[in-house]
C-alpha cells in the first residue's frame, strides 16, 4: 500500500519533474499540479465538492492577494524604466570607481538589490549582468555576481511580493514574520558580499574588498530590519539597496581605494539622477505616510473584502475551521499604494517631459505580457496549496518529515525553501507552496513558527537565484548562451554555502528560543 | 519582430485563462454556498478550461 506521505506529495513532485526535467513554464506546470492535487483530494483523501468549491474560492482569494502586489510592483517598475531611469543608473555607477571588486559589490551587490527592490523578476541579472560584461568582467562572473549579489534582497523584493506571499499562505501576520526573516536574510546578505568580491576576484581581492562589503553590508541589513520590523516590508530591499548605493559611493572615497577612483562627473548629472529616483521616492513618501498615520489607514479601509468560509471536513474527519479567508483591504493594500506611486511617478515624468510618444501604450502592454503568463502559474500553485491544505495532504506530509527529519528539521528547512525556489523559479512560489508545510511540521515538533518559517523565506529566496529559467536571462544577456549548465554548477556551491549558513542560523535561533 | 498578430492572439488566450481561473472560484463559492452540486459541476468545468487552457498555451 503506498503511504499517505508519498500521495500527498504527487502534485509536488509533478510541478517540480515537469519545470526541472521537461522545462515546462510555471503556469504550465501549476495547471498540471492542480489537476493531481484535485485528483488525489477526491479520490484519495475524501475531499468531497463542497470541500473543493470553498478551497478554490479561498485560493482566489489568496490569489488575488498576491497579484496585485505583483502587477502593480511591475507597473511602477515600467513606468520608471519607460521614462529611462534605470538606463541613467546604469550610466552613472559605473563611473564611480575602477577598483573591480568595488565595482562588482556597487552594480551586482547594491544596485542589484535595488532593483530587486522594486522591481524583481530577473531584472537585477537582466540589467547589471551587460553593464559587468562592458566593465570587463567575463561572462560567467557577469552573471554569478548580480546573481549571488540581489539573492538576500528577494524575499523582501519586488516589493516584498515574496514575504505577502508567506503571510497569506501562513494567514500569520508581518510583524510576527518579519523580525526572524530579516535577521537571516541580513546574515545571507553580508555573506553575499563576500561571495561577490570574490566573483570579481580572488579570495586575496576578497578580503582586500572586506571594508567596502562591511560598509555597505551592515546599514543595508540593518535598514531592511528596520524597515520590515516597522510594517514597512514593501520598501525594506528597496530601502536597503538604496542605502547600500550610498555607503558604496561613500566607500570609493576611502584611501583604500581612492587611488583607484576616476574624475566626478559633468555637473547636472546628479540633478538628472535625483529626478530619476523621484518614483521610487514617490513610493517611499505614499508608503510612510499611510503607514504612519492612523487617520489615513483608518480612511483607506472602509472598503475591505472579507469572504466568509464555514467548517470544511473530509470524509476521513481532517477539519479546516471556519472563518475569514484573506482579508483584503482593496484601498490601503500594498498592490494599492503601488498603483498609487505609479500614478505619481508617471506624472512627474511627464512633467519632466521623459516620455517619448506611446509610452503609456508601451507601459500598459510589456506590464500584460509580463504578468499574464506569471499570474496563471501563481494562481494556479496558489489553488494546487489550499487544495492541499484542506484535503490534509499538506498534514500527511508534515507529520512524514516530522517523523523523518525530527530534531534536525530546522537544519533542513532552508534547503525545503530553496528547493521549491530552484524549481520553480520563485521565492513567491516556494511560499506559497511549501509556507503552509513547514508551519504545520514546526507546530508538530513544536519548533518556533517564525523561525522555521524565516528559514522557509531566507533559503526561498537565496535558491530562487540558481533557478534555471533566470540563469538562461542572465546568459542570455551577457552572451554567454550555452554556458548555462556551467554557470549553473558554480552557482549552486555558492548557493549551498549560504544555505549552511541559514541552516546554522535557524539550529542557533531555535536553541535560543526555547 | 514579435508583435505580429500571433503573440496578441497568444495575449488574449492567456487573458481568458486568467479570467476564467479567478473568476470561476466565485461560482463555486455562491454554488457551494447554496448547496447546488449541479452548478458546481458546471463552474469546475469552467475552472478545468481554463486550467486546461492555460495548460496548452503558457
Amino acid at each position: 500500500m503506498i503511504p499517505d506521505w508519498l500521495l500527498a506529495s504527487l502534485p509536488i513532485l509533478v510541478i517540480l519533474v515537469l519545470m526541472t526535467v521537461f522545462r515546462w513554464s510555471a503556469a504550465r506546470a501549476g495547471s498540471a499540479g492542480w489537476l493531481a492535487a484535485m485528483l488525489i483530494a477526491a479520490c484519495l483523501f475524501g475531499a468531497d465538492l463542497r470541500l473543493l468549491a470553498f478551497a478554490q474560492a479561498k485560493a482566489a482569494l489568496l490569489s488575488l492577494d498576491v497579484l496585485l502586489i505583483v502587477w502593480n510592483a511591475f507597473l511602477l517598475y515600467k513606468v520608471i524604466d519607460e521614462a529611462g531611469a534605470i538606463a541613467l543608473f546604469s550610466q552613472v555607477i559605473p563611473g564611480l570607481t575602477r577598483d573591480t571588486a568595488v565595482q562588482a559589490l556597487l552594480i551586482g551587490w547594491a544596485f542589484a538589490s535595488f532593483l530587486q527592490g522594486v522591481g524583481g523578476f530577473g531584472v537585477p541579472t537582466a540589467v547589471t549582468a551587460p553593464l559587468l560584461v562592458g566593465l570587463g568582467f567575463s561572462p560567467m562572473a557577469a552573471v554569478l555576481i548580480p546573481s549571488l549579489g540581489h539573492a538576500w534582497a528577494v524575499t523582501f523584493g519586488s516589493l516584498a511580493s515574496s514575504f505577502q506571499a508567506l503571510m497569506a499562505a501562513t494567514g500569520l501576520p508581518g510583524e510576527t514574520l518579519a523580525p526572524h526573516s530579516a535577521v537571516f536574510l541580513a546574515l545571507a546578505g553580508l555573506a553575499c558580499g563576500v561571495l561577490v568580491a570574490q566573483v570579481a576576484g580572488t579570495w586575496r581581492g576578497a578580503w582586500r574588498a572586506l571594508p567596502a562589503v562591511l560598509i555597505m553590508g551592515i546599514p543595508m541589513g540593518l535598514v531592511q530590519f528596520t524597515l520590515a520590523t516597522r510594517g514597512l516590508w514593501n520598501i525594506a530591499a528597496l530601502g536597503a539597496g538604496s542605502v547600500g548605493l550610498a555607503c558604496g559611493v561613500l566607500a570609493t572615497r576611502l584611501r583604500l581605494y581612492r587611488n583607484h577612483s576616476p574624475s566626478p562627473r559633468a555637473p547636472g548629472a546628479w540633478r538628472q539622477v535625483g529626478l530619476a529616483l523621484s518614483g521610487y521616492l514617490a513610493l517611499v513618501a505614499i508608503t510612510l505616510v499611510v503607514q504612519l498615520t492612523p487617520a489615513i489607514r483608518s480612511a483607506l479601509e472602509v472598503i475591505t473584502l472579507r469572504v466568509p468560509f464555514p467548517e470544511l471536513v473530509t470524509q476521513r474527519g481532517y477539519v479546516t475551521p471556519a472563518g475569514y479567508g484573506r482579508q483584503i483591504p482593496l484601498l490601503r493594500h500594498a498592490g494599492a499604494l503601488l498603483a498609487y506611486s505609479s500614478l505619481c511617478a508617471y506624472a512627474i515624468y511627464r512633467l519632466a517631459g521623459r516620455y517619448s510618444p506611446g509610452a503609456l501604450r508601451r507601459i500598459a502592454e510589456s506590464t500584460l505580457r509580463r504578468m499574464l503568463p506569471s499570474s496563471l502559474g501563481i494562481a494556479a500553485m496558489v489553488a494546487m496549496a489550499v487544495v492541499m491544505a484542506h484535503a490534509g495532504m499538506t498534514d500527511a506530509l508534515a507529520h512524514a518529515l516530522a517523523r523523518g527529519a525530527g530534531n534536525l528539521f530546522p537544519l533542513a528547512s532552508p534547503w525545503i525553501g530553496a528547493l521549491g525556489a530552484f524549481m520553480t523559479g520563485s521565492n513567491t512560489n516556494s511560499n506559497v507552496v511549501f509556507a503552509l508545510l513547514q508551519l504545520r511540521t514546526a507546530e508538530l515538533l513544536g519548533l518556533s513558527l517564525p523561525i522555521i518559517l524565516a528559514a522557509q523565506t531566507a533559503g526561498g529566496a537565496i535558491g530562487s537565484v540558481a533557478a534555471p529559467t533566470k540563469i538562461v536571462v542572465g546568459a542570455s544577456t551577457t552572451g554567454a548562451a550555452g554556458q548555462e549548465g556551467r554557470i549553473l554548477g558554480k552557482l549552486l556551491g555558492y548557493v549551498a554555502a549560504l544555505l549552511a549558513i541559514l541552516s546554522l542560523a535557524a539550529w542557533i535561533s531555535l536553541g535560543r528560543a526555547s | 519582430m514579435s508583435q505580429g498578430p500571433p503573440m496578441n492572439q497568444s495575449l488574449r488566450l492567456k487573458a481568458l485563462a486568467f479570467s476564467l481561473v479567478m473568476l470561476a472560484p466565485w461560482g463555486l463559492y455562491f454554488a457551494a454556498q447554496a448547496g447546488d452540486a449541479a452548478a458546481m459541476w458546471i463552474w469546475f468545468g469552467v475552472l478545468s478550461a481554463g486550467m486546461t487552457l492555460a495548460l496548452s498555451i503558457s
